[in-house]
């Protein structure tokens, strides 16, 4: 597989190459602005083609151009200024400040814009924003990077997904992650899996290539997105790929080295043993009782007796002091689990083209450990990309993407299988690595497993050694997709374009997960097989006018067809009841249970867009798409979006010397959605015998019998498209040369009519039904800004700061629908909740009265509510992202500060390592004999004064404070608020100077090094609060038993030639 | 130029091609791997609403029955958290929803909506048998509960609550009318079963399950004991013809006990009550075995012997041993001889779980009165396992046995922290059902644990 992996690249590059070689000359200079000082990073453009460069440190550029072609130079803050190619091969170019800002944004489809043009807020992200991020996922290298675009990764394990929202959630039942689009295809980011137990499961967009983004830009609004239709209503995310460039082959190759550690962990206690009260008395009660609380006695008070023989500790069994031999027993930190995560990654690209063939072809190869033992991702990419010009007047052009991706995961969240959960529930006088630790420990059975065969585990295998579960639970994947892409542009007259797009994302998933006899999540062993095959097609014909009707009035226009088609598929075998250990194959099962899922969809479009302008001063557009669904009644599966949208700069007839631009612009936009998949019908399906959330479903067919029942899901034939209304405004403000830039955007934004999946009462037979109802609102403000304090020949510093605040409130639900549940547990939930913020979290909390103090009970103990409420929220008060950026001569510095205020996350770890008593915290304060609950009588109403003790042993274990009411507690006592400041980015480039480079083969080179939330300063008590237990999903805000997050530092080489 | 007309014909056909593949989206929006109702047949149903019934019994409402009388008790996480009484309105949810009336309840009035239409006779009347085990094990735990107005789907979306007393009416209604129906002419037969029996061996467990519903009224209808004793005549004749519902030795069809202890291993044992009552008992190891600590547990994966707690434990439809205790209590309280049904019913529940003729006669030697004390002590250790409920039940009639309460049984659920008395009406009849929900709560004078329900006062 290697070998022809190479040879395939060989034989591309040696065509390549061969191209590479037409007739062109070298056209070099230097760039510098009206002071003379070079100016590094102007764009230098082959007018009429998407080939150029850029300037380098020194104002010094190359680029291959015939005679007679024209060289357009420009740079944002400066007047463009074009050169014809003549004799001379140096062209010098000094640019004048502040004339105009030729600066070019991708919208819709992937039109290429001027800013001042553009209605809505639209955010571009440079390849340099995310080169250096460490992030092996897409998505969260946008985290931080613009106003609006909120990221949370589901935690640090390898490859988990990432959530991404763009002003906020709308959607109820269905995702809220925005579309993404590669070269003006969407591709497929949804993710398979993730649940409150099992794993971390990828997005898809951990498919693509960092290395392969030449840019991103991000659109936010519904009027921005009219022309992608429903599949846009969350936003979308632009793609634009690396492209060849008319010149010399150009080979870039990178390589970088990545070390991770964790970075946030809830403290845990040392000083008590396992144990509980018996008789009154703090009691140790070792490994074999199968208990599982820290209840009992100071480990100070504690010896070994010596007994070699006792299989659960080497020392021997744990004794009260003076009865054993005289060995103190041990408190163990049980976080030398966790060890160093290293990333390997390799990327090498050649690009480079003739007049007639552009082509770039790239490889890319990442590696990457995790800091749990056996943790692993890797990830491969070959993706090739050719534009040819066939005549003039037409050009085609193909890429293929080929990626396999996947690794082995780890256990995690609600699952006694899981890591943090088996971990931070250990006894500390329990030693899990037997003597070892780390990856060491997991590779040595003797550390997890006893002789019998069965676990060896502080609670005789209630739940799994953490040891144990990466070594005998392994749940791999292996993705293999391919995006492939075919275009033609066909332009009969200068000012029209027909351009027509097929493309194809396919892949499939290979899932599979073996529980060894003797897990605590099933003891006679479970193999579980999960292969999911996904496909879509999107095809797309476009015609493009771009016409001045006047000299000052401009004219464009577009429209066309779009049309998706999309179909998954996976078949899930269940086998159950092993016979030979660690032989992970169905043959290997007693009994098995199988599943097929379908899901498949069409959308056929008609869109329309046409856009005015006015001297380059007022701008006016409007855009107009037509959808047909499958997913919604037959005969009422239409459905329209419009949007229109003015804006106008207002510099350019109110000079001012101190805003050399302004603009301001507006924009309305409506929107539409289709319904879930086969939701108009009530089907039925295989029976499965449930109504008990603790142990598995009887899944028929069983008994050798078949057997089917209805749905608890009721279909509806007349189902209404849902509806999203939506206007922004917003103003660009750019003073001092455009050294201090504003751009503020304020959107409002209103979903109705959501086709939801709303509870009714089960006594009606059904448990939901699909309606159309509910309301939704979020606006916000975002602002983006920059500063660019110092600029001189060697110094630059800019800051780039973005600042978002975002209300997400569902208004309305249907009529006794009071909440809906996103994700979580029956205990507790993220829900969407009539009048409270989207995603709420609900759960268990005390009583309170009118003035909201919390009754106590005549015990001297705050009164659980036996009713459950709203208890956070979990949406931030607002967000901001502030980069310094500095470079001196050939060094440059990046910092991205990330900060985050407010945002309530649930934080079931805490609730239930105090409930076991393995929490630093009630190590703390289980002494405490006179604590004051704060609150007032539930009988007299007046102040509460009774002092209790939180840990009486006396009265028995079920009157300690944390155990005494919920398993975990009440759930409004482990709400906390997530407000961070992070560093979540910082890099330090160091660009190999051309003394250096002269003479060698290289073109240019740079080393880098970098780190990502190299800090983190919150009061959250469990792990980064930058996390989620169901990942990419729409619940949001829990964190139960959830891997941690990590931090990293790694070392980017770079080489051009 | 031939490019131009190449491309002009491409883009022609392209339009039109999308244009006409916009008309018709019919078969694409069918999911097919799930069929409609239509072409579901009754046969395929009937498995469905009999496995999950007899998952019921002994799945969550099982295991809350059981901590209550203290047949189990907690030892972990949620279940000890239930052995101090917090069993609050989202610990009910799930039973509700999924394992009653959006489960065999469901199943079980399509059922008899489908027979009706095709005049299967004794799978309706099967399936009115099922309907009544159903709504017994609700009202059981809830009182009032919906009933009359259930189960018509978008026509009634808050179905109203039905009075507790009118359901022991439905109740019996429900087996009489089975008992009608399986007393017809059905040549199609019984439809789907897994539970083996004739109609004639159907009838008899419909005639032992109405004495079950009128032995629980003792407390509310002097008439009770007399009633259950005119329907025993009737009623299951011997351990041969009791009907057991097997569940299989696959993880996938095992029995809810046994997946219990599998998969949530150490969180709930035996009740140090019942393993102090049963420590001369022969039915000791078939029901509990020891460990380390002192304590014993119910389920050891590893023990072939521990009877309710294998892959393939039975659950019967209702015991012998049950109905010859309802014979034996309906006889103490009319004043007859209960003594001989006692005995019976011990031996008939020993032999049924495999004690040895000798250790029987032995034990069956030291009952010599047959006291209401004796007759539900008995019950009580001879229900363990096949139907948690009636233990609960019994005990609410009769404080029997006098298990004491949990001393930390007193929180926001059951407020005066005695041993429940009916459980907290789900969180999503709160939300989805509100009018009704406080109706039914008004109608009973609250819902929380210390609150009676009709059928069992203090």
């Amino acid at each position: 597989m290697k070998t022809n992996y190479k040879g395939i690249f060989m034989v591309f590059f040696l065509l390549c190459l061969q191209i590479g070689y037409a007739q062109m000359k070298t056209v070099t200079g230097t760039v510098s602005d009206d002071n003379g000082i070079p100016l590094p990073g102007v764009n230098v453009l082959l007018k009429g083609t998407s080939t150029g460069t850029q300037t380098d440190f020194d104002g010094n550029y190359d680029i291959s151009a015939e005679t007679g072609q024209i060289l357009v130079f420009s740079y944002i803050g400066y007047g463009n200024q074009e050169r014809k190619v003549a004799q001379a091969s140096t062209i010098n170019i000094q640019l004048e400040a502040g004339e105009a800002l030729e600066e070019v944004v991708v919208t819709a489809l992937g039109i290429k814009s001027t800013p001042r043009s553009v209605s809505y807020a639209v955010e571009s992200v440079t390849a340099d924003a995310i080169e250096n991020t460490g992030e092996t996922n897409l998505v969260n290298s946008l985290s931080s990077k613009a106003a609006g675009v909120s990221v949370v990764s589901a935690s640090g394990s390898v490859g988990a997904s990432s959530n991404i929202r763009i002003r906020g959630n709308t959607s109820i039942g269905r995702s809220n992650g925005p579309l993404f689009i590669v070269d003006g295809v969407p591709i497929d980011n949804s993710t398979s899996g993730n649940g409150v137990g099992g794993t971390d499961n990828s997005n898809r967009a951990i498919d693509i290539n960092q290395n392969d983004i030449a840019s991103m830009d991000i659109l936010k609004g519904t009027a921005a997105q009219t022309l992608y239709g429903l599949r846009a209503a969350n936003g979308v995310v632009i793609i634009t790929t690396k492209k060849g460039q008319t010149g010399a082959p150009k080979v870039s190759v990178s390589s970088t080295l990545q070390f991770s550690e964790v970075n946030k962990l809830p403290d845990l206690q040392t000083q008590f043993a396992q144990g509980r009260p018996v008789e009154g008395v703090s009691t140790y009660r070792g490994p074999e009782t199968a208990e599982g609380f820290s209840w009992g006695p100071a480990i100070s008070t504690l010896e070994y007796d010596g007994d070699t023989s006792y299989p659960y500790g080497r020392f021997g069994k744990i004794v009260s002091a003076g009865e054993g031999n005289g060995q103190p027993a041990q408190g163990y930190d049980h976080y030398d689990f966790f060890g160093t995560g290293i990333l390997n990654e390799q990327n090498v690209s050649v690009s480079g083209g003739s007049e007639k063939i552009r082509y770039f072809v790239s490889g890319g190869k990442l590696s990457q450990t995790g800091i749990s033992p056996k943790e692993e991702f890797d990830r491969r990419s070959f993706r090739a990309d050719i534009t040819t010009n066939l005549t003039d007047k037409l050009e085609i052009s193909a890429s293929g993407n080929y990626v396999t991706s996947g690794g082995r995961r780890v256990q995690r969240g609600s699952n006694v299988s899981g890591i943090m959960l088996g971990l931070l529930r250990s006894t500390p006088s329990f030693d899990n690595g037997n003597g070892l630790d780390g990856r060491v420990a997991a590779n040595t059975p003797s550390s997890y497993q006893l002789p019998d065969g069965t676990q060896r585990s502080y609670r005789g295998g209630t739940y799994d050694n953490p040891y144990w579960t990466v070594a005998k639970n392994p749940s791999t994947d292996a993705v293999k997709r391919f995006l492939g892409r075919l275009s033609f542009e066909y332009t009969p007259f200068d000012w029209a374009t027909v351009r027509g797009t097929l493309a194809y994302d396919e892949y499939s998933d290979v899932r599979k997960t073996g529980v060894d006899i003797n897990s605590a999540g099933n003891p006679q062993g479970q193999v579980f097989d999960n292969s999911i095959f996904s496909e879509d097609i999107n095809s797309q014909l476009l015609f493009l006018v771009d016409k001045n009707i006047t000299e000052k009035l401009t004219f464009n226009a577009i429209a066309g067809y779009d049309g998706f088609r999309t179909s998954f598929l996976r078949r899930e075998v269940l086998g159950n009841a092993m016979t030979i250990p660690g032989f992970f194959h169905v043959s290997n099962t007693a009994s098995q249970a199988t599943d097929e899922i379908v899901d498949r969809k069409q959308l056929d479009a008609f869109l329309t867009d046409v856009k005015f302008g006015y001297n380059n001063t007022f701008f006016l557009n409007g855009a107009f798409r037509n959808d047909w669904s499958s997913t919604l009644p037959e005969d009422n599966n239409a459905f329209q979006s419009y949007s229109v949208g003015g804006a106008i700069v207002f510099t350019e007839f109110l000079k001012n010397d101190i805003l050399n631009y302004g603009k301001l612009r507006g924009s309305y936009g409506k929107t539409g959605n289709d319904a879930d998949t086969f939701a108009t019908l009530t089907y039925y399906s295989a029976a499965a015998s449930g109504g008990d959330g603790f142990i598995d479903e009887n899944q028929f067919p069983i008994f050798s019998t078949v057997a089917f029942e209805r749905s608890s899901q009721l279909g509806n034939a007349n189902i209404r498209p849902e509806i999203t209304k939506e206007y922004e405004f917003g103003g660009e403000f750019r003073f001092f040369d455009s050294r201090v830039r504003v751009d503020a955007t304020y959107y409002n934004k209103e979903t109705n009519d959501q086709i939801i999946n709303v509870d009714q009462p089960a006594v009606t037979g059904y448990t939901s039904r699909v309606v159309n109802a509910g309301r939704i609102t979020n606006k916000g403000w975002e602002i983006v800004g920059s500063i660019q304090p110092i600029r001189t020949d060697d110094f630059n510093w800019n800051i780039d700061v973005n600042w978002t605040t975002t209300e997400n409130i569902v208004e309305e639900l249907a009529e006794n629908v009071e909440s809906i549940t996103l994700a979580g547990f029956t205990s507790t939930s993220s829900r969407v909740i009539a009048g409270a913020p989207y995603g709420a979290l609900f759960g268990s909390r005390f009583q309170r009265n009118e003035n909201g103090d919390v009754l106590i009970d005549a015990d001297g103990f705050p009164l659980p509510d036996p009713e459950d409420g709203v208890i956070g929220n979990p949406i931030p008060n607002w967000t901001m992202g502030i980069r310094n950026s500095f470079s001196y001569k050939n060094f440059s510095l990046s910092a991205l500060l990330d900060i985050r205020q407010g945002g309530d996350v649930w934080c079931g770890t805490c609730g239930i390592i105090d409930y076991f008593g393995t929490s630093q915290k009630t190590a703390d304060q289980r002494g405490i004999t006179d604590f004051v609950f704060p609150g007032v009588s539930a009988t007299t109403g007046e102040p509460n004064t009774k002092k209790v003790a939180l840990a009486n042993p006396a009265n028995g274990l079920n009157s300690y404070y944390w155990v005494k009411d919920l398993f975990g507690g009440i759930s409004e006592d482990n709400i906390y608020e997530s407000s961070w400041v992070r560093l979540r980015e910082a890099s330090l480039s160091y660009a190999l100077p051309n003394s250096l480079l002269d003479n060698t083969f290289l073109t240019s080179g740079s080393i880098t090094v970098s780190a990502r939330n190299l800090f983190l300063i919150t009061d959250y008590p469990g792990v980064d609060p930058e996390t989620n237990l169901t990942g990419a999903s729409n619940g949001i805000g829990l964190d139960y038993f959830n891997q941690p997050n990590t931090k990293s530092y790694a070392l980017t080489v770079k080489f051009n030639f | 130029m031939k490019y131009i007309n190449s491309f002009r014909l491409a883009v022609v056909l392209f339009l039109t091609a999308s244009l006409l593949a916009s008309c018709d989206y019919e078969d694409v929006n069918q999911d097919p791997t799930r069929p409609g109702g239509d072409s579901v047949p009754i046969v395929a149903i009937v498995p469905a609403m009999q496995t999950q019934t007899h998952r019921n019994i002994d799945a969550v409402l099982g295991r809350y029955a059981g901590i209550i009388t203290q047949q189990w008790q907690g030892f972990d996480a949620q279940q000890l958290q239930y052995t101090a009484y917090v069993i609050g309105e989202n610990d009910t949810d799930n039973p509700w929803n999924f394992g009653l009336y959006t489960g065999s309840m469901r199943d079980a009035a399509d059922i008899i909506d489908r027979a009706t239409l095709s005049d299967a006779l004794y799978t309706r009347g099967v399936a009115e048998i099922y309907m009544a085990i159903n709504l017994g094990l609700a009202t059981n735990c809830w009182g009032n509960v919906p009933y009359s107005e259930a189960f018509l789907g978008e026509e009634n979306l808050s179905p109203k609550y039905d009075d507790q007393e009118e359901l022991y009416g439905v109740i019996q209604q429900l087996l009489t009318k089975a008992i009608q129906d399986l007393s017809g002419n059905d040549p199609a037969g019984i439809q789907g079963s897994l539970v083996s029996g004739s109609p004639e061996n159907w009838i008899q467990s419909a005639h032992s399950l109405k004495a079950r519903f009128y032995i629980q009224q003792t407390s509310v209808n002097t008439n009770a004991a007399q009633l259950a004793l005119d329907e025993v005549a009737l009623a299951v004749k011997s351990n041969a013809s009791q009907q057991d519902f097997f569940f299989e030795n696959t993880q996938n069809g095992g029995h809810p006990l046994a997946l219990f202890g599998l998969q949530r291993p150490n969180t709930m044992i035996i009740g140090d009550y019942f393993a102090n009552l049963m420590k001369d008992d022969p039915r000791r190891d078939l029901y509990m075995a020891p460990v380390d600590g002192g304590n014993f547990v119910y389920f050891d994966g590893d023990n072939p012997n521990l009877y309710w707690a294998q892959l393939d434990s039975p659950s019967p439809v209702i015991s012998y041993a049950e109905v010859k205790f309802i014979e034996a209590e309906a006889l103490q309280r009319t004043g007859g001889s209960a003594l001989q049904p006692l005995k019976d019913a011990i031996r008939a529940n020993m032999q049924y779980l495999g004690i040895t003729a000798a250790a029987i006669d032995k034990y069956v030697a030291t009952i010599t009165v047959a006291d209401l004390k004796t007759i539900i002590t008995e019950k009580y250790k001879a229900m363990y396992g096949q139907s948690p409920m009636q233990v609960w039940n019994d005990f609410r009639r009769t404080g029997l046995p006098a298990i004491t309460p949990d001393p930390n049984g007193t929180n926001g659920n059951d407020p005066s922290g005695i041993i429940p008395r009916r459980l907290l009406y789900p969180i999503s009849e709160r939300q989805s059902n509100p009018d009704a929900y406080k109706e039914a709560i008004d109608a009973q004078g609250g819902h929380l644990l210390d609150n009676d329900i009709w059928v069992f006062p203090r």
